[in-house]
């Protein structure tokens, strides 16, 4: 039986992917697979970890993304929960403030009601597995759950996992690629709110300011170097209230995002364009049934069904950050932090309209 | 009144710190009969191995090889203390009695969470070594504060005593605590020289340090800032302009660590009267021109200079906040008068010293070399 080619849903993260992920999830031909890339890097800071090079057994895979990572367990233990943590407290055997494998923040609680009994069956199926690079774990994970569910094909999502596009191409030669974009600055103002990207940065901050991970290592002997809002951010500082003071404007991500596309659509543009399909998020809003035909026909398990197209309708709502209700001078800076990336869209057709004067 | 002449004996605290250890080894290179009693935290390889570690790469650094190595074997004791503890934790032998003492030890972290922390090493811990001083009635008790105790105040700053912390607007906590410390040593009873070093350096000839405050946590601010920007957007300060504010007549003041201590140690060879003493005003360099060379050092373009703050940027404004530490230095102009310096010791040391664009790339240079360069910046992607 020929095996699937991979399909990733890229993205620089609060571009509306999640949307996708419940497209896909609705439609009866496909496995949709959520947020494992997401939490398995602990918010895009282990890519390294979770796409070891060389040939790694199913232990030393399951214990990567079964990790108790940390940003990740830090922000939980202090209440501080994404909408992508769907987990549930309430019944499950973890607790928000004792610490859960990255598995079981959000893929496993989307594809089960019972993720506890998931994660057991599939540490059982995963552990004894011999040696092969981390990819083909991944492949084969996705591909028995595929199975068991008679799915044809599968479609993995993480939030943000533009950021790890060249690691995809790298460990997944034969994959295909939707990378959904959104107005860089819509983009920006919603990962300044989120929690996760709140913290990706933070951790970005500490890393580069205390010259260590501060996860990994207690060395401490740069934090004078750090102002006195981000020392409370350090592990055994952290609290809520100093999280959620920490100024992290929409112009830094704006910045961040710009940088995203430009290595992303750089990387994009190298392979051949059957690989890659580039969708904008306005327009799946606007002009959804379209874009679910697109979508679908890129799913490449046989005609696309009206009634999927009608049940992801239905789906479909609006975005809701709008960059035009902040400050002109702030509009400003924001346009000016997403030029960049902007550019870099441009160059492959996609276009918005910028901020005036 | 004990004569200094026949006082081998130097008690130092802060023998490990940049002022300290480079007026150990000015005294080793320059003075035979001197002995030196060091007294600091001993840390995990104990006081001993700490002082001799510290010791002899300040030497090599300095330009002095190992020519010292025997001077610090035989004529440098350490003994374990903490001024933090009364009388900083020792109980002095009578053989100390006499001997002259320098307070070189601070605490220099300017955030506001160590306010509480400073306070107890630079005031509390002055505290301490004055009552070790009197207990061992001391022939004289140097200590080193700074140039810029004197806070927001600008022009030329005289060589008097702190009349009153009241009427001073410091910068931070840390001129707080140095101006309060000086009060302490002042109404202390003992004889004592303070010493105002403006802001020290490395060494004049190899622009080596050992330590990295001021004018090089300026540097690693600006450095530090750059690497977080490129790993929010790869190559962004390429091309992003930076503003920042600084005060455009403003000047700024720098020394040598070599020449505070020789002109330290020549203060105290020519016994000098009591009094304050600035180490200060051989190198003035503009402000904005310092920081633009800071700039290209670290491989930034030069920053737009502004008036002000509303015309800074998000991104403008981290940065002034991660250098906000360092505003006492970015505003005002301070001359230093060395009247009473140069009174006692006819020129400095340092004399001819230029401080231009070249001497401050030279210096930024050697730190980012040596310390932040090779600093390799984690791979996350």
């Amino acid at each position: 039986m020929s095996r699937p080619a991979p399909l990733f849903i890229v993205g620089t993260g609060r571009c509306g992917s999640t949307l996708i992920s419940k497209l896909m999830d609705a439609h009866p031909r496909v496995l949709s697979v959520s947020e494992l890339l997401s939490f398995t890097t602990d918010l895009g800071s282990l890519i390294p970890q979770a796409f070891d090079e060389g040939p790694v057994d199913g232990e030393h895979f399951w214990s990567v993304v079964s990790a108790q990572v940390p940003r990740s367990n830090q922000l939980l233990a202090h209440g501080l929960r994404m909408p992508e943590v769907l987990y549930p407290f309430e019944r499950g055997r973890y607790r928000m403030d004792a610490g859960v494998p990255a598995i079981s923040f959000g893929m496993l609680p989307w594809l089960s009601r019972d993720p506890d009994a998931l994660f057991d069956e599939l540490e059982a199926h995963m552990r004894p597995r011999g040696p092969a690079s981390m990819a083909e774990h991944y492949r084969h994970l996705f591909e028995h759950l595929m199975h068991q569910r008679g799915h044809q094909t599968w479609v993995e999502r993480s939030g943000g996992s533009l950021r790890i596009i060249q690691r995809l191409v790298d460990a997944f030669p034969e994959a295909r690629f939707v990378h959904l974009v959104r107005d860089g600055r819509n983009t920006a103002i919603s990962m300044s709110r989120h929690i996760g990207f709140r913290m990706a940065l933070v951790g970005f901050s500490l890393l580069e300011l205390l010259g260590v991970d501060p996860w990994e290592s207690d060395d401490r002997s740069e934090v004078d170097d750090l102002e006195d809002d981000l020392a409370a951010l350090l592990p055994e500082t952290f609290t809520a209230e100093a999280f959620h003071a920490y100024d992290i404007s929409p112009t830094l991500c704006g910045h961040y995002w710009s940088g995203e596309i430009r290595r992303g659509v750089a990387v994009l543009k190298a392979l051949p364009p059957q690989r890659v399909m580039t969708l904008r998020y306005e327009d799946l809003i606007t002009d959804s049934r379209a874009c679910m035909t697109q979508l679908g026909g890129v799913l490449d398990v046989g005609a696309v069904e009206d009634s999927w197209i009608e049940a992801g309708l239905a789906e479909i709502g609006q975005g809701r950050s709008q960059w035009q209700q902040l400050d002109p001078r702030d509009q400003r800076e924001l346009d000016d932090a997403c030029a960049p990336g902007f550019a870099a869209l441009a160059e492959i057709g996609l276009h918005w309209p910028r901020c005036e004067g | 009144m004990p004569d200094s002449q026949s006082c081998t004996l130097h008690i130092f605290t802060g023998a490990t710190g940049l002022v300290g250890s480079a007026t150990i080894l000015e005294l080793l290179r320059t003075d035979p009969r001197a002995e030196v009693l060091a007294l600091l935290r001993p840390g995990p390889d104990g006081a001993g191995p700490r002082l001799v570690e510290t010791l002899q790469r300040a030497a090599r650094l300095y330009g002095l090889g190992d020519s010292l190595d025997e001077a610090i074997a035989t004529r440098c004791e350490a003994l374990a203390s903490d001024v933090h503890e009364p009388r900083c934790g020792v109980d002095p032998p009578a053989r100390w009695h006499g001997a002259e003492m320098w307070h070189c030890a601070a605490a220099l972290q300017f955030h506001d969470r160590f306010r509480d922390a400073v306070m107890q090493t630079n005031v509390e811990g002055t505290r301490h070594a004055i009552e070790l001083a009197r207990q061992l009635e001391v022939s004289t008790f140097n200590f080193v504060s700074t140039a810029y105790v004197v806070g927001e105040r600008s022009g030329l700053i005289a060589e008097a005593p702190i009349e009153s912390t009241d009427d001073l607007a410091p910068n931070n906590h840390y001129e707080r605590s140095k101006a309060m410390a000086e009060q302490l040593v002042s109404d202390s009873g003992l004889r004592v020289r303070i010493m105002r070093p403006s802001i020290v350096v490395g060494h004049s000839q190899t622009r080596g340090a050992i330590t990295f405050n001021s004018f090089y946590g300026f540097v690693r601010g600006v450095f530090k800032f750059r690497r977080l920007m490129e790993r929010t957007q790869a190559q962004l300060m390429d091309s992003l302009e930076v503003r920042m504010l600084a005060d455009p007549e403003g000047m700024l003041d720098v020394i040598p660590v070599d020449y505070v201590a020789q002109d330290a140690l020549a203060l105290s060879r020519a016994d000098a009267e009591p009094g304050v003493y600035h180490l200060a005003g051989i190198g003035r360099h503009s402000t904005q021109r310092m920081i633009a060379v800071v700039f290209e050092t670290v491989g930034l373009p030069r920053p737009i200079f502004v008036d002000d703050i509303s015309e800074l940027t998000w991104i403008d404004r981290k940065l002034h906040q991660a250098v906000s530490v360092y505003n006492a230095y970015l505003f005002g102009d301070k001359r230093f008068d060395r009247t009473q310096v140069d009174g006692v010791i006819g020129q400095s040391a340092g004399l001819g010293y230029v401080l231009d664009d070249e001497e401050v790339r030279r210096l930024g240079q050697w730190y980012l070399d040596h310390d932040l360069a090779p600093r390799k910046s984690r791979t996350t992607t």
